[in-house]
């Protein structure tokens, strides 16, 4: 399930610590710039080296497939960038490329605090960039049965495709709105479809409103479409996003660019199942 | 007699929705056999008309807040109960809530530039904007139009896979198709991601796709 590389907030939160993003406009006719002649449109992204009065020269690196124009690197022959490849090439960058890897600033705060807080705080920190291994260290070394420490070590072990370890590790916090969501993702990710369904239908019936709905609903969508019912989860989308605007809401800009993308091919975009939360 | 008592009805009917949210109203030029009652009656059964009303040869058509009424809807009801008369929909002007939805049969940024290029030729056309998407290549679109300006002007009913008369779309701006997606922070152009990226000597990431 994806919507394009952004629908992994794990590439969403490498880029914004770790990079300066910006959307070239290539529609403008401004000429041809990193081999794409104008108006060319197609999956691909380019890292490249800043600028720096007396330093080594700009590098640059095109990544993806793009009609005619294949990139030094070739991802996928799909239209669409797979968030895993790229992820792994924003990382790959960063260690070719050291002296321009900038550790988080309060990542690097948090590095030598040794209150539970603060270690807790880490571990979500990492998860957030998808270190898992990291995190699930940080946690492991942490006592208790507190609630979103049980939570982090879920999302953790989920992160890892650890099914059974991430639901054993939620089921010893009280069951709340946050734990119910975790474990429809735990039992979404894992193909477990009738679960994913029963816990989110119950969630989205007591608390739709709640901040983490609008993921519930946009997860409840793919289950219908999964299920090959494609206008119950356009509808499911549709009322999503019609309580959780887009501008407030990550998953419903995610259920936007879903509903956009089935311009294209609904098929095109679900295919596989790498979202991570 | 009747269209006075029409133009009477519609304006009590009128009246009577002012005390509740009025809805858009949109008038559509009939022409060949006058209306019957039977057909008025059978308009104002549609799905989404509050009223309807016959004056000459202009039906107005009054739509509930938040609803819907399409041109074709009311094309099959003439059809059926008005065989000799029809809605000349090119003479149907075009207003804040007239709705043309196509089928571009392609995704939405293939089919932007086209339509936006076949807009821009027509002199009347000051903006323009989607308003909402669906499934294979089906989109709805208004205008904003300088002065009076038909359905025909703009290429014929013909062009649109139906047009819509509503307000649901009424102080919505249009999608962000270009949304900036999924959280990233976009810097707002080039020369500013550069300049930020020296100065903090982190990596560029450029993104020349729309939309993705």
């Amino acid at each position: 399930m994806r919507t394009g590389p952004f629908s992994d907030p794990v590439v969403v939160t490498l880029i914004n610590r770790y990079f300066v993003p910006v959307h070239l406009n290539n529609i403008d006719g401004s000429g041809i710039r990193y081999n794409m002649p104008p108006g060319h449109e197609d999956a691909y992204f380019i890292l490249e080296t800043p600028e720096i009065a007396d330093g080594p020269e700009v590098e640059s690196i095109t990544y993806g497939w793009s009609d005619g124009h294949d990139g030094p690197v070739a991802a996928e022959n799909t239209h669409v960038l797979e968030p895993r490849f790229m992820k792994q090439e924003m990382l790959k960058f960063l260690g070719r490329y050291s002296q321009l890897d900038h550790e988080w600033p309060e990542l690097a705060h948090l590095k030598d605090a040794t209150d539970p807080v603060s270690r807790l705080r880490l571990a979500e920190l990492l998860l957030d960039e998808g270190a898992a291994d990291q995190a699930l260290a940080l946690l492991d070394a942490m006592p208790g049965p507190l609630t979103r420490t049980a939570e982090a070590r879920a999302r953790a072990l989920r992160q890892q495709k650890r099914w059974d370890e991430a639901a054993a590790a939620l089921s010893s916090a009280p069951t709340g709105p946050t734990t119910t969501i975790e474990e429809a993702r735990i039992a979404f990710d894992r193909g477990d479809s009738n679960l994913a369904q029963e816990v989110l239908d119950a969630f989205l019936a007591r608390h739709p409103d709640h901040v983490d709905a609008a993921e519930a609903y946009y997860l409840r969508g793919w289950l219908y479409f999964r299920a090959g019912d494609d206008n119950s989860a356009l509808e499911v989308w549709r009322e999503g996003i019609a309580r959780h605007p887009v501008t407030e809401s990550l998953f419903s800009q995610k259920a936007h660019l879903t509903l956009i993308r089935q311009n294209w091919s609904i098929d095109t975009v679900a295919r596989s199942n790498t979202d991570i939360h | 007699m009747r269209n006075i008592m029409g133009s009477f009805l519609f304006s009590t009917l009128l009246a009577v929705s002012l005390t509740a949210a009025s809805g858009p109203v949109v008038e559509l030029p009939i022409a060949g056999v006058p209306l019957s009652d039977e057909a008025l009656a059978a308009i104002e059964q549609l799905p989404g008309v509050r009223a309807a009303a016959l004056d000459r040869e202009v039906l107005s058509l009054e739509v509930a807040p938040d609803s819907e009424v399409s041109v074709s809807d009311i094309v099959a009801v003439l059809t059926e109960h008005a065989p000799g008369s029809r809605l000349e929909r090119d003479g149907v002007t075009i207003g804040a809530h007239t709705i043309f939805q196509m089928n571009a049969g392609v995704c939405f940024f293939c089919a932007e530039g086209p339509l936006g290029q076949t807009l821009a030729r027509r002199s009347f056309v000051s903006d323009w904007s989607v308003v909402d998407y669906y499934a294979k290549g089906r989109l709805r679109f208004r205008i904003d139009a300088d002065g009076k300006a038909t359905i025909g002007a703009l290429g014929g009913t013909g062009a649109f896979e139906d047009i819509i008369i509503t307000d649901r779309y009424e102080g919505l701006g249009a999608p962000n198709l270009y949304w900036a997606t999924g959280g990233v922070a976009w810097r707002a152009n080039e020369a500013i991601a550069r300049q930020e990226a020296s100065r903090s000597q982190k990596p560029l990431i450029l993104f020349p796709t729309a939309g993705t």
